[in-house]
């Protein structure tokens, strides 16, 4: 990996509203680029949807910022990505700590095949929380907050296999909200969800403006419009995904700049 | 016409097989149920086999496999956690420990025999032994029990490995709360497909355990398999082909129920998985 200086990521000069920076940021799989030469700056506790088409290399910029690149043989990634001034990419950064400031919610909701106290238990208690008390807090909390703890306080101790689809993307959610993390990754959270459940989806995200910054890839341009500030679009260039717009969500549905960009959210492309 | 021939043929294989197995089910019941009794069970043998029972026999046998598989499974286990989870990171060796499974799948009993009384019985001094025998037969289980768990262990879903590691779990977390319980069904399977083929294991133990029928004393006393004992009765006892038949009926009885724990197990772990 490569590692540029450039002044605004060293860490003695942090850039406080700036949560996330990506500079040249660049996938290859086996030698062959799938994301190329990325820069977005992503401000603190905002909302940013990433729009395109299927295999733009939106989910690999999202696995780039809690390295979830590094479970997949023959990745590479090279540039620069700074979380918070701080870099993420370096062999040496702490892996585990990372993936708690970021959580990350999956296109299929992916619960732990344990009862619905044992999903949260188990990251809580990993992360170092000996006190039942604080982790039953945390875990009372976090359900409270994606309003799933009046539908299972009385069955906490079932498996989680059991709830239904959106019950379970709120499980992974408050999964990953109680570790307290500042940057939410979702990878296209509600594609399998009814129009219900990702309404319920939908309104979590207004509730976290400023709280969590927010990275959504979504194929539902009205969702993007619905819940994002800021929007990214990618698209196939030359054989790689890249970021081709970017801008405040109003503005760049409104008034596109880019060509592609015009065309897409027209429904003219994609 | 060419069609009916085919289905004609097909149909008459599969009716073969079947009467193969029946015709050797009848064959072994008809001839050894005779011989079979509680007393048979119970008592040692007299007159070189001819009389008396299998008690000692089935004794060692248990003996020889509990040393089988207790050193078969940790190994087993080990080996197939490192190559699905670890083993990427380095493929060469993950390739050489591939090629070596299927090597040792495919070597034929006799040669694990050969091998087993060179290495274990002489080069390590342990004699002819339950304790050499037992070895051996973890040598031989080994391919099966690491198969079957590594196949466990990569059929749990992608997703599952993917939340963890978001999650921040450690490795060790993973394996130990995610994975090897979503395994543990097809880890029981290769273990009892791994006794089963221990337990029907002949070659591999006349050079290594040996023939002694006595009751054994301790490990490093040689011992008879049910197996071996049958094969002693078969070719070296004449008129012990009542006994030898009567034994061979115990052994077939305990790897058809083998067999069926594996196959429930295996059901069983398919409707976990779906």
């Amino acid at each position: 990996m490569s590692i540029h200086s450039l002044p605004t990521t060293t860490c003695a000069e942090p850039v406080p509203q700036t949560a996330l920076q990506a500079l040249d940021l660049t996938v290859r799989y086996r030698g062959r680029a799938a994301l190329r030469g990325v820069n977005l700056t992503v401000a603190d506790g905002s909302v940013t949807a990433l729009i395109g088409p299927s295999g733009c290399g939106k989910t690999s910029f999202l696995n780039c910022i809690n390295r979830m690149t590094d479970l997949i043989a023959g990745c590479e990634v090279s540039g620069t990505l700074s979380l918070f001034g701080e870099d993420v990419l370096t062999d040496g950064s702490n892996l585990l700590a990372l993936r708690r400031r970021v959580g990350m919610i999956f296109q299929r909701a992916n619960p732990f095949p344990l009862s619905i106290r044992r999903n949260l238990d188990l990251p809580l208690r990993e992360y170092g929380i000996r006190s039942a008390s604080e982790r039953a807090g945390r875990l009372e909390q976090a359900l409270r907050d994606v309003g799933l703890w009046r539908e299972v306080i009385d069955r906490l101790d079932d498996p989680a296999l059991a709830l239904s689809g959106g019950q379970r993307q709120r499980l992974c959610i408050a999964r990953a909200i109680a570790l307290e993390p500042q940057v939410l990754l979702m990878d296209e959270p509600c594609s399998g969800l009814d129009p219900h459940a990702t309404a319920a989806i939908e309104d979590l995200i207004h509730g976290w403006h400023g709280r969590y910054t927010v990275l959504i890839v979504t194929h539902n341009l009205a969702q993007a419009r619905r819940v994002s500030d800021h929007t990214a679009v990618f698209w196939l260039q030359d054989g790689a995904g890249t970021l081709v717009e970017h801008g405040p969500t109003g503005a760049l549905f409104a008034a596109p700049r880019h060509p592609v960009t015009a065309d897409y959210v027209a429904g003219r492309a994609g | 016409m060419r069609d009916r021939l085919s289905a004609v043929a097909a149909w008459g294989a599969a009716g073969m097989v079947l009467a193969a197995f029946a015709w050797l089910i009848g064959d072994v019941l008809w001839r050894g149920l005779p011989g079979l009794s509680w007393q048979f069970l119970v008592s040692a043998p007299a007159d070189a086999g001819r009389a008396g029972g299998i008690a000692s026999i089935l004794l060692a046998t248990v003996w020889i496999l509990a040393i089988a598989i207790g050193t078969a499974l940790p190994l087993g286990l080990a080996t197939a956690v490192w190559l699905a989870e670890f083993g990427h990171r380095q493929p060469r060796l993950q390739g050489h420990v591939n090629h070596a499974l299927d090597v040792l799948a495919g070597v034929p009993s006799i040669v694990f025999g050969l091998f087993g009384n060179a290495f274990f019985a002489v080069t390590l001094g342990l004699g002819f032994s339950i304790l050499s025998g037992g070895l051996t037969l973890a040598c031989m289980a080994l391919p099966i029990l690491v198969r079957v768990t590594g196949a466990g262990l990569q059929a749990v879903p992608a997703e599952l490995r993917q939340g963890a590691a978001a999650c921040g779990l450690t490795q060790w977390t993973t394996l130990s709360r995610l994975l090897l319980p979503a395994a543990l069904p097809a880890l029981l399977a290769g273990t009892l497909l791994g006794i089963g083929r221990a337990l029907a294991e002949t070659a591999a133990l006349i050079f290594t355990s040996g023939y002694v029928d006595r009751y054994p004393g301790s490990v490093f006393d040689s011992a008879r398999a049910l197996s071996v004992h049958i094969y002693d009765l078969a070719m070296n006892v004449p008129g012990g082909e009542r006994n030898g038949y009567a034994s061979a009926l115990v052994l077939v009885a305990l790897i058809l129920c083998i067999n069926l724990a594996t196959h429930a197990l295996a059901r069983g772990w398919q409707r976990s998985m779906s």
